[in-house]
């Protein structure tokens, strides 16, 4: 199975999580982890490895909200102990979540679906009036 | 002039780091000395990741922060710490610096003192108190700031309200 962890700063995640829950329903296979203003780096670490305890096996995408910021490196640092089935982006935007929310193809693997990920968001940036 | 300013922070470098304070007090070179992540290449690379390349970045060790510390520089670097107790090895490397800012430090075992009047987490044993108050004694500014944009609490108000 592939989970989805989307985790970040003051409300980050819950505010994804609303989000999806708005346009597509609560998918089963996200979770949602916040770092708040009380919480120094061993407490997310703390929420993020109860919740991996539950996850045995399974492939993790962890989604960050900013590049090198502390979740984003808490992420980083568990996928550098499980290589090729634990993988950390960052800077997704509503697009790529939406598909992350989805995963429709049980086929792809958790490094398709990362870079599917990245992929989505570029393209899903625009401008109006171009 | 170049400036040197140090920053104590636990997470050594991250985003806010680099949104906020390169920025605001026009770094171009960050030295973060922790000897743990310096030997580790996969730490080192997940924390670089996130610095944009127009900052010189260097994850070292406290003997290699010695070194880079005594070369000439033009420029103004940041250089930072996890813990206050890291200023003792590199004291006299720092002796000039500009300003030695207290962000993020977390509760620790030894940890008496929780400061309360900037915006942040801020613990401090009585080691890490008398160690300071050596850089004050030496002219050094000290205080305590989250962000630039925070309540910024200079070392003389915590002293204040200890006594």
């Amino acid at each position: 199975m592939k989970r989805v962890v989307v985790m970040g700063h003051g409300g980050y995640a819950q505010g994804i999580k609303s989000n999806l829950e708005m346009i597509v329903g609560l998918p089963p296979h996200m979770y949602f982890i916040d770092l708040t203003k009380e919480d120094d780096l061993s407490d997310l670490k703390r929420k993020v490895d109860q919740l991996l305890q539950d996850f045995s096996g399974d492939d993790v995408l962890f989604a960050c909200d900013l590049l090198g910021a502390s979740p984003f490196r808490v992420a980083a640092e568990i996928c550098a102990h499980h290589p090729g089935k634990y993988y950390t982006v960052a800077g997704l935007n509503t697009m790529a979540f939406l598909e992350l929310s989805i995963v429709e193809d049980r086929t792809l693997s958790i490094e398709a679906l990362a870079n599917r990920a990245v992929e989505s968001t570029k393209t899903a940036v625009a401008r109006f009036p171009e | 002039m170049a400036k040197t300013y140090v920053r104590v922070d636990d997470r050594l470098i991250h985003g806010q780091t680099i949104v906020a304070w390169c920025p605001t007090l026009s770094i171009k070179e960050i030295i973060a000395i922790d000897d743990e992540s310096a030997k580790n290449p996969v730490l080192k690379s997940i924390m670089t990741m996130g610095v944009p390349p127009m900052y010189k970045t260097h994850i070292v060790t406290t003997e290699e922060a010695k070194i880079l510390l005594a070369q000439e520089c033009n420029f103004n670097r940041l250089v930072i710490v996890k813990v206050p107790s890291k200023l003792e090895a590199i004291q006299a490397e720092i002796e000039q610096a500009d300003l030695i800012i207290l962000g993020n430090i977390a509760k620790r075992d030894d940890t008496s003192h929780k400061i309360s009047g900037a915006t942040g987490i801020f613990y401090l044993s009585d080691a890490d108190v008398s160690l300071i108050e050596g850089f004050i004694s030496r002219g050094t500014e000290v205080c305590f700031q989250q962000l630039p944009a925070t309540t910024k609490m200079s070392w003389e108000s915590f002293k204040k309200s200890i006594k």
